[in-house]
Parts: structure tokens; sequence; C-alpha cells
């Protein structure tokens, strides 16, 4: 049965989950180092959400092709 | 010459060889010998060209004297940040992993500066794979030395090419700018630096960083020497898929039209409410507005959003599209790099692609801000550091997540920026300013520059090198 209780993400199981699918072998000091590091990063990320953001605000760079030339 | 800095500057020297007064031989052995007294103590370069330096500057003088004058950069000294192609020599961004790499062509600009006749003198440090904030150590060389004081850091990751300026090893530098790397050494080291829009100079060639931010340009002691570098390199390349097809305007005959009437936009908020800076800082960069409201342009303040939400857009882009670049050397080439370099690459793999996205999005409307500044206002000047320059010796692994960036706001929005120095700090340290531009409007960013440093005299002293 499904609980009632809203998912929290949780940092620590993302921050294993995604320095062991970077393949890269960090020594346990540094991912001591990074896990501090990583909560900083995910404060900042947080940041740049906005609520209520309109779909209209798009990323950038904008992808679309050069105007042919001469025109 | 100006004996005091031991070499001149472009424009003078330009002056003088023209007009047969000054021989490039002779000014390429005054930049060797200046090597050869002082960066065993700086280490500005890792690899000096002497012999093929002495034979450019032969070459150049025997085809000024047979008429064949190429310009203003003929016959120039000039430092390669070690980040560039550059045919028959490694290219390493200071990192064991490339320390067997050679390009089999020239970076672009690097051709562009071989076509107008400038000397490279060699290749400059860096920190490895040019990801600044701290000075990386073991790495490939050790870091280069700020020319004001030594036990100080020279701000990277261009930190050859500020040292070498500053220190009259050779008359401009190259440099590149993914967070301020350009703009953070040359406010460190008391030089004028540019980072043009993005797509005016081009990147081919450039060992990449960050793709979305990536910028190329040229450090000096002078904006009036900047704006000849920049005439050099800027251009359209179709090898470099970020280069824009647009005219290049001249840089330099309107270097000394009148700022009266310009509308200035002071910044402010950025280095005293949102960064509580020294007050050294905020003198001096409110002295630049000053100074300019003296000459007649019309100064005013803007706000935009803090500076906290422009660091993290960078924080979280940069670090994600460095990992992008270096995932597979990272994954198996990992004791190859030098432990702060690593970790801060490192970085990026811990950013989801939502994350990322996200701080595109954010960078659109942090972008807008800036567009909408500047339909008001012709520049916009704010400082470009925030802190004085830190002990060389700092190994903090993650310095710039604890200071905000002041420089990445302009890689966000792709503007073109110059940084002057300002000022000095008590201890006679430099301080750096940024004016920034409309987007493919470097010609106004280098007048207001030009007009600033002239009036305000502070290029006027000289590190002490003995």
């Amino acid at each position: 049965m499904a609980s009632d209780e809203k998912p929290v993400a949780d940092d620590d199981v993302m921050f294993e989950g995604l320095i062991r699918a970077s393949g890269v072998p960090v020594s346990d000091q540094e991912k001591q180092d990074l896990r501090k590091a990583y909560s900083s990063l995910m404060g900042l990320a947080a940041k740049t959400r906005r609520p209520g953001r309109s779909w209209d605000v798009r990323m950038l760079p904008v992808y679309s092709p050069k105007p042919p030339k001469g025109s | 010459m100006d004996v005091d800095r031991g070499v001149p500057t472009i424009v003078e020297a330009a002056r003088q060889i023209k007009a047969g007064m000054l021989s490039p031989v002779a000014l390429v052995e005054t930049c060797l010998e200046r090597i050869e007294k002082y960066d065993s103590t700086i280490n500005a370069f890792h690899t000096v060209f002497i012999d093929e330096a002495r034979k450019a500057a032969k070459q150049a003088e025997k085809e000024i004297e047979s008429g064949n004058y190429r310009g203003p950069l003929h016959g120039i000294p000039v430092g390669l940040k070690d980040v560039f192609y550059l045919k028959g020599y490694k290219t390493t961004s200071n990192s064991r992993v490339m320390e067997d790499f050679e390009a089999d062509e020239d970076a672009a600009v690097v051709t562009r500066l071989r076509d107008a006749g400038a000397i490279f003198m060699g290749q400059l440090n860096t920190y490895e794979f040019t990801f600044g904030g701290r000075p990386t150590f073991n790495a490939l060389y050790p870091p280069a030395r700020n020319p004001w004081d030594i036990a100080r850091s020279t701000g990277g990751s261009s930190s050859g090419s500020g040292a070498a300026v500053a220190a009259g090893f050779c008359l401009a530098a190259l440099g590149s700018d993914a967070g301020g790397s350009i703009r953070t050494p040359s406010a460190f080291c008391g030089v004028a630096g540019m980072k043009a829009t993005f797509g005016r100079v081009s990147a081919f060639g450039d060992l990449p960083l960050s793709f979305s931010f990536d910028c190329v340009g040229p450090m000096t002691w002078t904006s009036e020497d900047s704006a000849l570098m920049l005439q050099a390199l800027a251009g359209y390349d179709e090898r470099d898929p970020g280069s824009v097809e647009t005219s290049v305007p001249d840089y330099v005959t309107p270097l000394n039209d009148s700022v009266r009437g310009l509308k200035v936009g002071m910044l402010r908020h950025f280095y005293t409410t949102d960064y509580d800076a020294p007050t050294e800082i905020v003198d001096a960069i409110d002295g630049v507005g000053e100074t300019l409201k003296g000459l007649g342009a019309i100064v005013g303040e803007i706000n935009v959003s803090p500076l906290i939400d422009w660091h993290a857009v960078g924080r979280v882009i940069l670090p994600a599209e460095a990992y992008a670049i270096h995932e597979e050397n990272l994954q198996n080439r990992w004791e190859e790099f030098g432990p702060l370099a690593r970790n801060r690459m490192m970085l990026g793999s811990l950013v989801r692609a939502v994350d990322y996205i996200q701080a595109q999005r954010r960078r659109t409307e942090l972008l807008e801000e800036i567009e909408s500044a500047l339909a008001e206002y012709d520049v916009i000047i704010t400082t470009a550091m925030l802190t004085p320059q830190p002990p060389l010796d700092d190994k903090a692994p993650f310095p710039f997540l604890d200071v905000p960036m002041i420089a990445v706001p302009f890689n966000l929005t792709l503007h073109p920026v110059q940084t002057v120095r300002a000022g000095f700090f008590d201890d006679g340290m430099p301080i750096g300013a940024q004016i920034v531009g409309r987007n493919w409007d470097e010609a106004t960013v280098l007048q207001v520059a030009h007009a600033f440093e002239k009036e305000a005299g502070f290029l006027k002293r000289f590190p002490d090198l003995s």
C-alpha cells in the first residue's frame, strides 16, 4: 500500500548514485569533499528555479539553424 | 620607451617600429632579457621560444625595412596561453592528460596573430584545463605568481598571461574566458583584458572548458592596446560553430571620441549589498563612475537580480559542460589529473539534466535583465573582483562555491566586457573594474575604457620585480 507521505528527494542517495554512475574512481577523501560541495551545488541549483515560471522561458543557447548565406 | 615597465605599450612600439626608430629584434631581446631575469620567480611562461622569437624578429625587421609593414602588430612580442593549438608544439592546458597532445594546425587566433606579424614569445601557464578559481597544484607546471606580490594569486585561469603582461615579458598575451579567466587575472595583475561578445573571436583551436561560455581575447597593458589586438583577432570563422558572421567595426579610430553624453549604469549592488566587498574596492569602482561623470558621461545606477542568482546559474552550467568534455579522461585517466582540477570537474557529474536545463532557462531571464539595462545605458560598470588577491598557496578544493563569481554574469549574457585598472588597495595591489557593453559593441566599451584610463592615470604605476 502506498504511503500518504509526499516523497522527499534524498540527497545522500542521489549523491551516492551519481558518483557511482559516473564510473570515476573517486577516493574516500575526495568523496567527502565532494559531498559537502554537492550540498552547496544543490542549494545553488534550487536558486535557478522560479515558482510558476512560464514554459515560454526557453533555455539558452537557442538551437536554430543559421540563415542561409546572402539572406 | 616606457622604461618604468621595461617595455613600451603596443601603440608606442608600433609607432616606433613603423618609423624605423625601434627594431623588432631589439624589442624581442628586451623581452627575452626580462624573462631570463625574472621569470624563474614569476613562472609566467612554461616554454620560451628563444630561437624562434629571434628568428621571427629578424624576419619582421627584414620585411619592414623592405617596405612590407603589415600593421601595428608587426614585430610585436606576444605570449600564448597554453590552450591554443600551435602546430609543431604541444598544447597541454597544464595537464598531464594532455602532455603529448600536438595539434596538426594552429588555432584561429594564432593564425590571425601570425598573419598580423606578431612574434610568439612562448607558451604561458594556466590553471589545469583552465578551470578557474584558485591555482591548481600538482599539475604539469607550477602556478604563475603575481608580479605585484609573488606570494599572491594571479587569478585565473589565464594566469601566465596576466603575469607576463604585468611583468613586461611581452606586450600582449592571449587568454580565454569561460567564467572570468581573462578578466580575473587582468584585474588581479592590474592589466587590461577583453572578453568580446560571444562569437566575435573564433574559439577554433582553443581547448574547451564550456561550450556555451568559452571566449578568446587579448590581455594588454592598456585598453588602447586591447583595441589593436581585438582588431586583428575578431572575425567570422566557419570552423567555430559559435562564430557569428557579422561585420567587424573599426575599434581604434573611435577610441579618442568624447564620452560626453554617454550613459553609464553603475551595477553597485553586486559589490555592496549582494557581497560585502572591502571599502577599497567599493571606492575604486564607484570612482570609475565619478571619473566618467567628470568627463561628461551621464551616470546612473541599475538594479538586476542578486549576484547569487547569476553565480548559481554559472556554477551549475560550467562544471556540467566541463565534465561532459572531460568525462572519458576522468573515467580512464583519473590519476593523471591534478587533484584540484579533477574534483572541480567532478562537480559536473552531480548536475542532473533537469538542473542544467533550469539553469539555462534562468540564464535566459537574466540575459533579458541586462538587455533591458543596456537599452537605457550605453555601458554598465561593476567590479571585476570581490576580494583582494588571495594567497598563492590557498588549496581549498572548492573556493568558488564560497565567494560568488563576479565575472560569470557576462559569460551568461554573452556581452562584451573590458577589464580596466580602477585603483589600488592600501597595500599597493591593483583593483579591477568591468565595463560591459551591448552585444557587438566592443567599440564603445573600449572607448569608455580608454577615456577612463587616460583620465585616471592608474597605469603609471608598475610592479617592482627587483
